[in-house]
């Protein structure tokens, strides 16, 4: 187990160095200036187009309120929770500060990846739409480029294993652990049961009652997250200057905090911002690729709000109420901290709420990564292929819940890069695609994708 | 001596039609049996993170595809039958449900030799109800 810890910390400092966080800011950087940071400004246009909703096929009007209840429910996750309380308790509050910067350029990453996969998606075998990163390279570049789609597809359904299954059945583990003393074991075998029969017993019924519950959880979560930073609307000042200061020196152990080096806070803080909004990583392109919308532009506009409500919004405030409480210095960390933060703050409520919500997220995100990483293998190996991914899928949750938390992130981290590094080289590759579908839109104020809505098969 | 014939389909597999399109067709024929195709496509899960009514096409989208296999062999009366689930398990169910006395399936294109029955072809052989005709290809 030492052995293998070594190892992957040993990938884990060549994939997560400086040249994959300049890889990550940089082209989100870039989209973001090439785009004239749109994305930022036309924040508005977004909403409303949320809020107008989106024609389904057949079905009718999807209403509004749903239309962003939807995408609530995709955003929100076990990363706003116990991510954000990893990033603060190995990186300080500074981590904070580089999270918003990952949403920041982030909002143009999402944009690109929505637009591409959209543009380029195609219809699989049984008539449903499909895209991703793997298409967009498939699609979209020269055929010597095409590796790279190999690569992100290989990855990508490794890469699943751990954020989308280990680190949530993980999170789920810890946190009953900690507020139940349910036995880590336990939980996992449930978790297991529970996703085999939504995913193998095709019981969907519990995968739509747990959807119907995330926006729920998620309001409550905020509402909660929102009520902490009231109790100490005294020390959020204080708490934003630690942020800013900690963002650029380095700080000094704590209590129960060892202390981080500037380099701790950028790199945690990066990690863990596109562990929770998921920009860049090119899991998110494969679900909106199977959207029914007008076209790349209006699916983009509407991408990019994920990546601001998890982050500027939903982080902010996990974020702001760890460190403001100051339970950030009392040598807890993950789903516990953020418990901790919120038990001190609101006893009685506080910890049960994060529990369940938190066993909620990761539940829905467990069978919505099921989803991305199937159309990896599928990419592959076509609709035959998925049965023996599925099973796979539910024997690593029990290994992931019982697994110790802090190899399981970095194991989850390092695959997470490696799935980054190519989809980030293609959106570089197919940037001029994308400013030139975007212009066009706004030259002609949307006109270019009023006559190709397609209803999805 | 058979009144129903099984032709199970798969659309994306031209071996599953070619020569035992015909063969059926010929035994349907023979028998004056009525011949039905069939095919079976995984479930398609909704999951919270797909816009809803995701996958609500695939069963028509199928039907068609198979509509037009056989319409393209002069078999377009036969009708078409389309299952969600496991491969052998809905063949089989159906069979039996319907009261299909022959089934009629295609051998897999095999690399390796004795490879041709693949899994769901030795399952519908050993567990099948009625007779089963192998097409070898």
């Amino acid at each position: 187990m030492e052995a293998l810890d070594n190892i992957v910390g040993a990938i884990n400092g060549v994939v997560w160095g400086p040249l994959m966080l300049v890889l990550i800011l940089g082209v989100g950087f870039f989209l973001q200036v090439g785009l004239k940071f749109m994305p930022i400004l036309r924040l508005g246009t977004g909403f409303s187009l949320l809020f107008k909703g989106r024609s389904n096929q057949g079905e009718g009007q999807i209403s509004p309120f749903n239309a962003l209840m939807t995408s609530l429910s995709a955003t929100i996750g076990t990363g706003n929770i116990a991510g954000v309380a990893t990033a603060i308790f190995l990186g300080g509050p500074g981590a904070l500060f580089w999270m918003w910067m990952t949403a920041l350029v982030g909002m143009a990453t999402k944009y690109a990846e929505a637009v591409l996969a959209v543009k380029y998606r195609e219809t699989d075998e049984l008539g449903n739409f499909v895209g991703g990163p793997m298409y967009y390279i498939k699609n979209g570049l020269a055929s010597h480029w095409h590796w790279l789609g190999w690569a992100f597809a290989l990855f990508g359904a490794i890469a699943a294993f751990g954020i989308g299954n280990g680190v949530q059945a993980n999170g789920v583990a810890h946190v009953l652990e900690a507020n139940f003393e349910l036995n880590r074991s336990v939980t996992g075998v449930v978790l297991m049961v529970l996703t085999a029969a939504v995913i193998l017993g095709g019981i969907t019924r519990i995968g739509a009652v747990a959807g119907k519950l995330v926006p729920f959880m998620a309001i409550s979560y905020i509402i909660a997250g929102l009520l902490v930073l009231l109790i100490h609307a005294g020390a959020i000042v204080e708490t934003l200057e630690l942020v800013f200061t900690y963002a650029f020196t380095p700080h000094a152990a704590q209590g129960g905090f060892a202390g981080a080096a500037v380099w701790a806070a950028i790199r945690f803080g990066v990690a863990r911002g596109v562990f929770s909004n998921e920009a860049g990583l090119g899991s998110a392109p494969i679900a909106h690729a199977a959207a029914s919308t007008k076209g790349p532009v209006n699916q983009g506009l509407v991408a990019m709000l994920g990546t601001f409500i998890d982050t500027i919004i939903v982080c902010s405030i996990t974020g702001l109420a760890i460190i403001a409480s100051g339970a950030w210095t009392s040598g807890e960390s993950g789903a516990g901290l953020t418990s901790l933060a919120f038990e001190t703050s609101l006893p009685g409520v506080g910890g049960y709420l994060i529990a369940i919500s938190l066993s909620i997220f990761a539940f829905t995100t467990i069978l919505g990564w099921s989803f991305y990483g199937e159309k990896c293998v599928g990419f592959f190996f076509g609709y035959r292929a998925l049965m023996p991914y599925r099973i796979l899928w539910i024997v690593m949750i029990y290994f992931g819940a019982t697994a110790d938390l802090g190899f399981i992130w970095l194991l989850a981290d390092t695959l997470n890069a490696m799935m980054a590094i190519p989809n980030l080289i293609a959106l570089a590759l197919l940037s001029p695609i994308v400013f030139k579908l975007t212009r066009e839109f706004f030259a002609s104020n949307g006109a270019t994708e009023e006559g190709e809505s397609r209803p999805a098969e | 001596m058979f009144t129903k014939i099984l032709l199970p389909i798969d659309h994306t597999d031209e071996n599953s039609w070619k020569k035992a399109l015909p063969t059926a067709l010929e035994q349907a024929k023979f028998y004056g049996a009525e011949l039905h195709a069939i095919s079976v496509i995984p479930e398609i899960i909704q999951l919270p993170n797909l816009p809803a009514g995701y996958g609500s096409g695939a069963k028509d989208f199928v039907r068609d595809k198979i509509a037009a296999i056989l319409s393209a062999n002069n078999a377009a009366d036969v009708p078409v039958h389309i299952e969600e689930g496991s491969v052998y398990r809905e063949l089989l169910k159906f069979a039996h449900k319907e009261g299909v006395d022959l089934i009629v399936m295609a051998s897999a294109e095999g690399d390796f030799p004795n490879y041709e029955i693949g899994p769901n072809l030795a399952r519908v052989v050993r567990n099948a109800h009625c007779t089963v005709m192998v097409v070898r290809n």
